[in-house]
């Protein structure tokens, strides 16, 4: 025997610490012990049934824990001090008695904290967690309706897994009609439980600086940056154009302003991709190299062709990029700033030196840049993103003695020398590589990926793009490298990383818009639906197997029954319908029911029946059609 | 919720429900009434089935599909007579305690309900201690005096027995007793005291159950009919049955 108490509280248990693992990260020192201490004491309570804490001392330890967290509340920051409450009042709970409405308030925490985990992180992994929490907590629903109605309530082993059984089908089948309503109901255009994320929590991903010799080393974090959804492209085209930076203060190169050029539109071949960026990830919007056009998201376009939006997205967002696949940007005009001519106050002589020698009797800015190519792919420079030159001589250090650095190295060295040498440039960030997704057709690009590389202006043909990196001698290893397909493990990650992809495309950027547009394209779709030939008929053939499968179902059922059984099946119909809702237990003899209803040819065919089953020997197929005759005329 | 709401729907449909009649109910007195609850239903079982019929309840945990369970009620009929039962009410709050969902079952039992057996003074002939009393029956019995001593032939119980003479012979002895015949006595509810027909009858049903327990054959005289006395258990009942459908329709008075 189990008492309905054991499952309930380990159910329970379940729910509380899944909803306090998944804020666990979140919350701070305090929080944590007391959480674990609070976890650990109260299932040590309900295991021994014995409950210490009074409920004076847990309400007054959780005013305390709503006035400190409460004071740290702010329209900036909302979401992580209601986090900390909601965690510390499911803590507290745990560790005290529990009525049954103190279990429904258990419940209805871990439902707030789940909700409070989905602003914090977005990830697909929020399905499973919701899944697991609706079973649990309709499981517990369900033993705590036994539990109500007799606290000391015990069933057997058998009726347990009955029950158990019974209370896992209702939540897997309200988790299909979710699904359902979750295409189906309205929804508003803006979504609503967004205001509660404006917190920006860490704005990682595409520097809006680049600042070489900041530090000896770049960790490489495998982050998702963004998804893009489009064709297959060659490696040496996956340069994703995010920002460009056109001022250099001598260490570091920034945006500044953007002078006023126009660009014609762009000719050749288009590339059209549909990008989701992760959140928080800025406000700059990045498109395959060189972007033509963006759409789906409210942004400007400004002149060097970088498109933004006037604040970072705090949610999911998706939007749609037409890129053409061209080294040169146009520029429309002669006259192009002397922005991208400006150099730092102190270029050290060593640099000077070279770009005098290296554009001496260079007459034409193309004949400049070849001879700045070949001196870089002389020099064999290395890639490499540790062990790099580190202070205010960092480039110096790069281009005369180590020799070796990443792409900010490179494109720093690369655009400052053209600078100096009388040439327009500027640097170019974002992203360079791409891991493409066979199953959901999408490069995966990941915050290592990032990149950066340089425009020189060449009149004639415009902003030309250069990677001065694809000079190193270990470049190619470094494209190979970011564009494998992967292995192993990693292969089992990539395909995870599909279910986020399909998360976001499904359920994050949901919104009103498609929903408006599944309705149309649903309605469109039935009004001028026509079946193609084969499907009409696998149709017919599925339809004929079902129908075939039922029929067989029930003729099994039916040479199954003895004929004695079938003719009192047939009886009980027949008195079913001639006397309506009259009781007609099975267990009363048919001269009973006769009698009891009077009717005389009921009686009639009880003594036919009764002789012709009830003797030694098998009835014939006579007597059984005179019986069935007996039963046609029963009226 | 439509979920919880079907579940709970289909969970108290297809129940049927059967009492086990009791051999007596008496007016006034709480009797358990057994009653069997199956579920028709061939893939679902039923839960937590509070089953209540004339303000009797009875809590059923676990109802497997096709299975039977039994349960008793607690019920207490205030008036004698035959009262028939034709509703129970089949009550759940299955799946989630947030309502309680009830159906009407469907029953065609009757139940006799006697009239309370309310101690009181007998004034019939022979009902008195001193008056008559007991007299000696001709047949054997157990527990008159001894008629006389005879040779045990192996059938006779071992209490019966006479040790001390067995002791003395070369062969054991057995007592004969004499069994005793009451004096049969004929109960007329009119006669009876009471200041109404419910308390008249209340004495008879009394005196009954008195004078069968007592072993004495006992009779009714009914309006429009005589009932011989007898002292069976089943007899009792008849009498009893008759006392509780006796002149109904002044029952109230």
């Amino acid at each position: 025997m189990i008492r309905i108490k054991a499952p309930l509280d380990i159910c329970s248990h379940a729910v509380s610490l899944l909803a306090l693992a998944l804020v666990f990260p979140y919350i701070d020192l305090f929080a944590r012990v007391t959480v674990v201490a609070c976890a650990l004491f109260g299932i040590y309570c309900d295991k021994k049934g014995r409950y210490p804490v009074p409920t004076v001392a847990a309400t007054i330890f959780s005013v305390g824990i709503f006035v400190m967290y409460a004071l740290k509340f702010t329209m900036a920051n909302p979401v992580l001090p209601a986090v900390h409450i909601l965690a510390l009042l499911l803590a507290v709970r745990l560790a005290s008695a529990k009525e049954p409405r103190n279990y429904l308030q258990m419940y209805a925490l871990s439902l707030f904290l789940l909700a409070g985990y989905s602003l914090l992180s977005l990830s697909a992994a929020f399905l499973g967690y919701l899944a697991a929490m609706v079973i649990l907590i309709a499981v517990s629903l369900v033993l705590l309706t036994f539990h109500a109605t007799d606290r000391e309530m015990w069933v057997s082993r058998g009726e347990a897994r009955t029950l158990l059984l019974v209370s896992t089908v209702i939540p897997i089948l309200s988790l299909f009609l979710m699904v359902l309503f979750f295409f189906v109901l309205p929804r508003t255009q803006y979504p609503i439980w967004n205001v509660l994320n404006k917190a920006g929590q860490s704005t990682t991903g595409m520097s809006e600086t680049v600042a070489p010799g900041r530090s000896g080393s770049v960790a490489e974090v495998k982050k998702p940056a963004f998804r893009v959804s489009c064709r297959r492209i060659p490696q040496e085209n996956l340069y994703w154009r995010g920002i460009v930076l056109n001022y250099f203060d001598g260490a570091t190169w920034s945006r500044g302003e953007v002078p006023d050029e126009k660009s014609p539109p762009l000719g050749g071949s288009f590339v059209d991709q549909t990008i989701y960026p992760e959140p928080n990830r800025g406000r700059y919007l990045p498109a395959l190299n060189i972007p033509a056009s963006i759409r789906g998201v409210r942004g400007t376009m400004s002149p060097d062709r970088v498109f933004s939006t006037a604040e970072a997205p705090t949610r999911r967002l998706k939007y749609e990029a037409r890129s053409v696949l061209v080294e040169n940007m146009p520029v429309e005009g002669e006259g192009l700033s002397d922005i991208y001519l400006q150099l730092p106050e102190n270029i050290p002589s060593r640099i000077s030196e070279l770009a005098r020698q290296l554009f001496k009797g260079a007459t034409t800015t193309e004949e400049r840049v070849a001879r700045l190519r070949s001196f870089y792919q002389n020099q064999r420079f290395a890639y490499s993103t540790t062990r790099l030159p580190t202070g205010s001589d960092a480039l110096e250090k790069f281009l005369f003695e180590t020799k070796s650095g990443h792409c900010e190295f490179f494109a720093s060295t690369f655009a400052l020398l053209l600078r100096v040498g009388g040439v327009p440039a500027r640097l170019v960030g974002g992203y360079y590589g791409g891991e493409y997704n066979e199953i959901g057709a999408y490069y995966l690009i990941t915050e290592d990926m990032a990149h950066v590389w340089v425009e020189v202006f060449i009149p004639g043909k415009g902003w030309v793009t250069i990677d001065p990196s694809g000079y190193a001698r270990n470049f190619r290893e470094v494209g190979d490298a970011r564009t494998a397909a992967r292995k192993g493990l990693a292969r089992l990650l990539s395909v995870l990383d599909t279910l986020n992809y399909y998360w976001n495309q499904a359920v994050i950027t949901y919104d009103l818009e498609k929903q408006i547009t599944l309705f149309t394209r649903a309605g469109a779709g039935l009004r001028q639906a026509t079946l193609p030939r084969n499907l009409a008929w696998i149709a017919l053939i599925l339809l004929a197997v079902c129908c075939l499968a039922i029929c067989g179902y029930f003729s099994f059922r039916y040479a199954r029954m003895s004929p004695e059984a079938r003719i009192i099946k047939s009886l009980r119909r027949k008195l079913k319908k001639k006397y309506g809702d009259l009781p007609l237990p099975e267990a009363k003899g048919l001269f009973e029911l006769a009698d009891e209803l009077n009717d005389p040819d009921l009686r009639k065919f009880a003594e036919l029946y009764y002789a012709t089953f009830f003797r030694d020997r098998k009835s014939s197929p006579e007597e059984i059609a005179s019986l069935r005759r007996l039963l046609n005329d029963l009226k | 919720m439509s979920i919880s709401g079907i579940a709970g729907w289909l969970n108290i449909r297809h129940l049927e429900v059967r009492l086990d009649k009791p051999e007596e109910v008496y007016a006034g007195c709480e009797t358990r009434i057994p009653v069997r609850i199956r579920n028709r239903k061939r893939w679902m079982p039923s839960f937590l089935i509070r089953l209540k019929l004339a303000g009797g309840e009875e809590l059923l945990p676990v109802l497997a599909r096709g299975g039977e369970v039994r349960g008793a009620l607690s019920l207490k009929f205030n008036r004698r007579g035959i009262t028939r039962l034709t509703e129970a009410q089949v009550c759940s709050s299955f799946p989630i305690n947030f309502f309680v969902r009830c159906r009407p079952a469907t029953l065609d039992e009757c139940v006799v309900v006697f009239p309370f057996p309310r101690p009181c003074g007998i004034s019939v002939p022979g009902a008195g201690k001193g008056e008559g009393g007991a007299m000696p029956a001709t047949v054997k019995g157990f527990e008159g005096e001894i008629v006389r001593i005879s040779v045990y032939t192996g059938g006779e119980p071992m209490k019966s027995i006479h040790w001390r003479l067995s002791a003395r012979h070369d062969e054991l002895k057995v007592k004969e007793l004499s069994a005793f015949m009451q004096e049969p006595v004929i109960i007329d509810p009119s006669e009876m005291p009471g200041k109404t027909v419910e308390e008249r009858l209340s004495c008879s049903a009394f005196a009954v159950k008195k004078f069968v327990r007592e072993g004495r054959p006992v009779g009714l005289r009914l309006p429009q009919q005589l009932i011989h006395p007898a002292v069976s258990n089943s007899h009792r009942l008849n009498l009893l049955t008759s006392l509780a459908t006796y002149d109904q329709d002044q029952g109230t008075t």
